[in-house]
């Protein structure tokens, strides 16, 4: 164990403190004090009035302008001209020209550059509309309840069998657990397969393994990567901090596809199994990358043997991102351990796979690592006798044999 | 004592080592030699724990040799440091593996700075120093832990002929003090200079074993040197003896001592006046080249 920490110690504080972790820690310190800043700068530019004018050309109806302010503080009318109107919107000063028309039955015209305000055409026809009803009131008589009758609307009410609110949630917890799963090994997966084969390319894996048992190294250095990755990671929150101070941070602005996202009331058992898979997951495709590392001494050879991993990632992260996680697929990937920690995960969120599922592809998951640690451990250690580029199956199969 | 018997190394179907037998003691050092693929890297590797063997048996004081029962430093042929790293960084990390304490290895650290006279470098990138001074590092990750067994394959390397001298004066050192030593290499007087027990290897067989001395006893052949103001070409033409110009000597093979005087009597009596000469035992490159090809 203190050898496990001496190996994980140094490849931590090696890649913490390399350039390429110092770059994409103020990268992400930028982008989340960019978001922050920029969705500041909109909030205020939200607080700024549109301005809309109102051309009268009706003799019968005719809008009162300060029912129409009174109505948005966001959105301003004036009566103009039909030609001062025009040279107003040319210009930019007005969004949307309401021109009002009709005699008997109103009817409104709208001029724009690229389409109308809508917000501001529903409050001008709102408008026209009750100043037509009251008059069709009055010359046919209506009394108010018997128009208020007629107007009802159908009542409508939703059921559903799932508690919405809960299939939303879930869903937000998979997909906030299944992106950062892909990010994190989409980015440290190559740091682990270069660590690899640059250790055996350089040749200190023949001093390395004389000290420490091949298995530590492996194990010590892909869970140094999670951790750096991770640390990294702490330069969004550190952005957010940033935006504090400056009076910028709103994380009320923070939405998930339009709505509100509560994750503390999100069941315990889902926090559970998120970590339980997002861990397993990471150490089965780091295995895969180290494995892909120490077949290669060389960055091309290594893109190439690192290709096959790659994609293996990307399936099941993209069938959940779009929801292909039912019917035949979702069954069956719900069993391979590469794509169970995304598939499985968010079959379970989304109540679609059980308990049983989830115990199968946890062991599946376990069972895995240890055998393609140990593949990969194999191929690490006999790697010392096998320097060519790159491993052909019949290398893999001699270093598999010692 | 490392006893190494009947070792032996198959790589499907070619035979890598071939029962290979030998043992070392504490001060004595042993040299493996070779052509490239003869089997050394390989039995080195076997002694490291690094390769399996097919068969026979490695042990250190008379128990199978692994990890935990001997400290072995080892210097491997090519450099094996953490290009990326500072060299203070990387030795702490390599002490520490072994069980050094953070005092302790920080003590060992710069002794062994001061004593390659490069302490300047404690800080800088591993990959910022010159190929001579990566192998002034390799040598301290070797023995900064202080091992019993030290694995020195091809120390030599890369190094000029100062730094050569300086680390020669080291192995000393450590034989010195006690350490058993295996050595590999190329540099055959450099070798000559420390061996006692020699295995001359040729694909995977030992063709000579043992003590040096005995070894070169063994052999008749003896070089009979004579300096180069002795007008001997003449007289050895005539008299149909084979001879070579090495450099400003001219030398001449003999079966034998009594050969050589011989050859230096018919000198004499030719009235050849010959100033110096030197009768000596072959090289061990000689004894290499000879049997090892």
């Amino acid at each position: 164990m203190r050898k496990f920490g001496l190996v994980f110690w140094f490849h931590f504080k090696e890649s913490i403190t390399g350039k390429k972790a110092l770059i994409s820690g103020l990268v992400l310190f930028v982008i989340s004090l960019g978001f922050f800043g920029a969705t500041h700068w909109f909030s205020q530019q939200e607080g700024e009035q549109y301005l809309m004018a109102v051309v009268q050309d009706s003799g019968a109806f005719v809008v009162d302008l300060n029912t129409l302010n009174s109505v948005s503080p966001d959105i301003g009318f004036e009566a103009l001209g039909l030609e001062e109107a025009r040279q107003s919107l040319e210009s930019g000063e007005v969004d949307t020209v309401f021109v009002i028309e009709g005699e008997e039955i109103p009817t409104l015209k709208t001029l724009s550059e690229r389409g109308s305000h809508s917000t501001a055409e529903f409050i001008v026809t709102q408008e026209l509309s009750h100043q037509y009803l009251a008059r069709v009131m009055e010359q046919e008589d209506i009394s108010p309840e018997l128009l208020q009758s007629l107007l009802s609307p159908v009542a409508v009410t939703h059921e559903t069998f799932e508690n919405m609110e809960e299939f939303f949630l879930n869903f937000a917890i998979s997909w906030v657990v299944g992106m950062a799963l892909y990010m994190v090994v989409a980015t440290s997966g190559t740091m682990i397969g270069t660590s690899v084969m640059n250790e055996k390319a350089s040749r200190v894996m023949e001093v390395m393994i004389s000290k420490v048992r091949p298995t530590t190294i492996m194990y010590a250095k892909i869970l140094s990567n999670l951790a750096s990755v991770m640390v990294t990671s702490l330069m969004l929150y550190v952005g957010y901090l940033a935006a504090s101070v400056l009076g910028w941070a709103d994380m009320e602005q923070l939405a998930f596809f339009g709505g509100a996202v509560d994750f503390a009331s999100v069941d315990p058992m889902i926090w559970v199994l998120a970590v339980a898979y997002f861990i397993l997951g990471y150490l089965v495709y780091g295995m895969f990358f180290a494995m892909a590392g120490a077949l290669c001494t060389k960055v091309e050879d290594y893109q190439s043997v690192a290709a096959p991993i790659t994609i293996s990632l990307m399936i099941p992260f993209f069938a959940m991102m779009w929801g292909l996680t039912d019917g035949i697929f979702g069954s069956i990937a719900t069993y391979i351990p590469l794509f169970s920690p995304f598939i499985t995960f968010s079959r379970f969120a989304d109540g679609t796979a059980g308990y049983t599922e989830v115990g199968i592809t946890l062991v599946l998951l376990l069972i895995s690592i240890l055998l393609i640690g140990k593949l990969a451990t194999k191929i690490y250690t006999g790697g010392v006798m096998h320097y060519s580029e790159k491993a052909s199956f019949k290398d893999i199969r001699k270093l598999l044999k010692g | 004592m490392l006893s190494i018997q009947q070792l032996s190394k198959q790589f499907e179907s070619q035979m890598a080592v071939n029962q290979l037998s030998f043992e070392v003691g504490k001060g004595q050092v042993f040299g493996l030699l070779g052509r490239n693929g003869a089997g050394k890297s390989t039995t080195i590797k076997m002694i490291l724990g690094l390769v399996k063997p097919s068969g026979g048996e490695i042990t250190w004081n008379g128990v199978p040799i692994e990890q935990a029962n001997v400290r072995i430093g080892y210097l491997p042929e090519e450099r094996g440091l953490y290009t990326k790293s500072k060299v203070g960084d990387m030795l702490t990390y390599f002490g520490k593996l072994e069980g050094m304490g953070t005092k302790e290895v920080g003590t060992a650290i710069d002794y062994w700075l001061n004593r390659l006279e490069i302490p300047e470098y404690k800080t800088k990138l591993v990959a910022d120093l010159s190929k001579g001074n990566q192998q002034k590092i390799q040598l301290i990750a070797t023995l900064l832990h202080d091992p019993e067994l030290v694995i020195l394959d091809e120390p030599f390397s890369g190094l000029d002929p100062v730094n050569s001298q300086v680390f020669a004066i080291i192995i000393e050192e450590e034989i010195a003090k006690g350490k058993t030593v295996i050595m590999s290499s190329h540099r055959m007087d450099m070798v000559e200079a420390f061996v006692e027990e020699v295995t001359l290897l040729k694909q995977g067989n030992a063709m000579v074993s043992g003590s040096l001395q005995a070894i070169k006893d063994s052999y008749q052949t003896r070089n009979l040197i004579l300096g180069a103001s002795a007008p001997v070409t003449e007289h050895f033409k005539q008299q149909g003896i084979d001879f070579s110009i090495d450099k400003q000597n001219v030398l001449v093979k003999v079966a034998d001592d009594s050969v050589g005087l011989n050859v230096l009597n018919g000198l004499a009596k030719a009235g050849i006046r010959v100033p110096e000469f030197k009768l000596l035992q072959p090289t061990l490159e000689e004894i290499f080249i000879e049997r090892v090809g």
